[in-house]
């Protein structure tokens, strides 16, 4: 039994339902992450568990107590919210003690717990300012140990990074990640950002349309997407529409290229499919290099190359299809021109076949309009 | 974590660097800023000129004169009269009372309207009744008022006729301080309205969600909180209702005549000259009352320094 269960939980807002029928299971200590677009559902539902909102049906569980009705006041769980929510009449020092304080704790324990609340989050020397003398994320902080302060149950986080530059937001959820290890506290995050759900998270609920698409590790997340919708949204990828041309030997066709594939293509003969492959999965091949029976080996031209710094995207079209394919960057690397013509190869482990009939987030769906 | 706070504070330090820079940046702007751009506020200079400096000026000399122009001091010693003490007793207990309920009355009609969340058609229109409303006052006002609760007004009629309810003889009276009170009331509720509500738009609804979610009760939030951070705005809407008040002259004459002696209505009748006829007296008078409105604002100042110290 988890720590948080959520049973069928659905919420309604006039005619409009957000939240479809939602199961989910947070073991105590767990760091997850509902992953999602605008709308997907994912602040109503961490709502829904703070107890802002109350579920049009469905129970949810905290500790192995339903509390579904019971008012956030109650309930005992942090919450740290987008845009920080510090009392602006009240220094650092009063907005970390005012959970304690309501709670009755005596002024000397809250003095105790406050200065090791500052410490955790190392702002010591910032105790008597108020919130609008603090930076962004200083602000942030403060709410983060504000929340902690009480020790609450769990810890719930709304897009806390989300008003923040990139760097600082980088910096502070390491910072969540290291102060959530710290103390063992059950954290659910809600996060629009997948660089940021993959990197913190123990593991990612990907939401969409009110109903969690999947759920697991942020590596099975990105190497076994159970939709084309998760496989697009978590990464860039390469999304192909293709025909299944021999189902026992995992062969489809895009156009006049056969690709191999390791999937099990079951009684799906000459139907639609959608294969998935991750533009770092491909390669330049190498006349040297063996081409074995599970590699797939295209020719095709160079059509542009985006330099992202990191790594190199180069965008490749192969007959009426283009794909696009990653290569770490390094200063001595040749960048070949567009029209040039190039082989890349890809192992048919890297291909990933998806059933044809699902709407997908963004991705390079191989057709020129996409360019 | 450390490293990552300290390029946080050198981020900050920078941060401090640009806006300094940018700081210079608007001041070389205002430097390069000609004679042209001053065109524009010679009417305004003219007009406060014309109508507020020339008046105050001759005011203040006029309190130290006699009726021939020479110094005096007589008419100050003249303010000690009972009848012009209590005068001025009268006028404060009047904008205080009409402050006080008008402002409750109308943050309480601006809570609704924006915390409470009332439609926006409804929102729409009370702000624009508001508009509308605060400045309705004078002799429409004072005619309006006579004509629904005067002794043949409409609703002191049906209130006797249909309900059998006499306003007069249990004891209401709009010829008195009360009356007046409710009169000033009026204008007093759609002002608080018009000031406050940008003051509670401003409030977070996270702010209230953040107590909740640390154990507060709704008390505790408006204890703690909504009261703290509404407090600067409160003291100034209620400075601005009590002046509004104080300096009202219209309404109380047309509503009472002469029945209730409010310092401007004395003052009027010192100027204009009928049966009382002492314009220095009235100088002296209309300078007490900036000295009262001074020390209105004086010790507004002192309690926003104290409610305000987490301002901006």
């Amino acid at each position: 039994m988890g720590f948080i269960e959520l049973h069928g939980v659905s919420k309604s807002f006039g005619k409009n339902t957000v939240v479809r029928n939602l199961f989910l299971s947070v073991e105590k200590g767990e760091f997850v992450s509902f992953l999602g677009g605008s709308g997907c559902g994912k602040t109503t539902t961490l709502r829904m568990i703070a107890g802002f909102e109350i579920p049009s049906s469905g129970k949810i569980l905290v500790d192995g107590k339903d509390v579904s009705n019971v008012p956030p006041a109650k309930r005992n769980l942090g919450m740290v919210f987008q845009n920080y929510a510090l009392f602006p009449n009240m220094t650092v020092r009063k907005n970390i003690g005012f959970g304690l304080k309501i709670a009755g704790v005596s002024a000397h324990e809250i003095e105790k717990r406050v200065d090791e609340m500052l410490a955790l989050i190392h702002m010591e020397e910032f105790a008597n300012r108020y919130p609008h003398q603090l930076s962004g994320g200083q602000q942030q902080r403060v709410a983060l140990a504000r929340a902690i302060a009480v020790r609450p149950k769990a810890l719930l986080l709304d897009e806390p990074l989300s008003a923040l530059d990139a760097k600082i937001r980088v910096r502070l959820r390491d910072d969540i990640r290291a102060i959530q290890q710290k103390l063992g506290i059950t954290t659910i995050y809600v996060t629009h950002d997948q660089e940021e759900a993959m990197s913190i998270s123990d593991r990612i609920a990907v939401m969409r349309n009110g109903k969690i698409e999947q759920i697991g590790t942020p590596f099975e997340i990105y190497n076994r997407p159970a939709t084309s919708y998760v496989a697009s949204f978590i990464g860039t990828l390469n999304l192909l529409e293709a025909t299944v041309v021999d189902a026992n030997n995992g062969i489809v066709s895009i156009g006049s290229m056969k690709l191999k594939t390791a999937s099990s293509l079951d009684r799906m003969q000459d139907k639609p499919v959608k294969l998935t492959v991750r533009p770092e999965a491909l390669s330049f091949a190498n006349p040297a290099d063996p081409v074995t029976a599970d590699t797939n080996v295209l020719s095709g031209t160079i059509e542009t190359i985006k330099f992202l710094g990191s790594t190199v995207r180069y965008v490749m079209k192969f007959g009426d299809t283009f794909m696009y394919m990653d290569r770490f960057n390094n200063p001595q690397l040749e960048l070949p021109k567009k029209g040039d013509p190039v082989s890349v190869i890809f192992s048919k482990e890297a291909c990933r076949i998806l059933p044809a009939d699902e709407e997908s987030a963004n991705s390079l769906k191989g057709t020129e309009e996409e360019l | 974590m450390t490293d990552s706070l300290k390029k946080e504070r050198s981020n900050q330090k920078g941060a401090e660097q640009t806006t300094g820079a940018s700081g210079a940046l608007s001041l070389h702007s205002a430097a390069k800023s000609n004679w042209k751009d001053w065109l524009g506020l010679i009417p305004f200079f003219l007009f406060i000129f014309a109508f507020m400096v020339i008046p105050a000026g001759s005011l203040l000399v006029g309190a130290f004169q006699n009726r021939d122009g020479s110094f005096t001091l007589i008419n100050f010693s003249h303010l000690l009269k009972p009848n012009i003490i209590s005068s001025y007793l009268i006028t404060i207990r009047l904008s205080a009372t009409t402050a006080l309920l008008g402002g409750l009355i109308g943050f309480l009609l601006a809570y609704a309207i924006t915390i409470g969340g009332l439609p926006e058609g409804v929102r729409s229109f009370v702000s624009t009744f508001s508009g509308v409303a605060s400045n309705f006052a004078g002799v429409p006002l004072a005619f309006a008022f006579i004509s629904t609760l005067g002794r043949v007004g409409l609703v002191t009629v049906i209130l006797k006729t249909v309900f059998g309810i006499d306003l007069y003889e249990s004891g209401f009276n709009l010829y008195s301080f009360w009356g007046l009170a409710l009169t000033y009331i009026y204008f007093q509720i759609p002002l608080m309205v018009l000031i406050i509500q940008p003051a509670l738009d401003g409030m977070k609804k996270e702010w209230r969600e953040a107590s909740e979610n640390m154990g507060a009760s709704t008390f505790q939030y408006w204890f703690h909180i909504g009261i703290p951070v509404l407090l600067p705005s409160l003291l100034a809407a209620l400075i601005l209702l009590f002046g509004n008040a104080f300096g009202a002259y219209a309404t109380a004459f047309s509503l009472t005549g002469g029945l209730i002696n409010i310092v401007p209505i004395l003052i009027g009748a010192q100027i204009r000259g009928d049966v009382l006829h002492d314009p220095n007296l009235g100088y002296a008078m209309a300078l007490g009352m900036v000295l009262i409105m001074a020390i209105t604002i004086l010790a507004y100042s002192w309690l926003q320094k104290i409610s305000s110290r987490w301002v901006k």
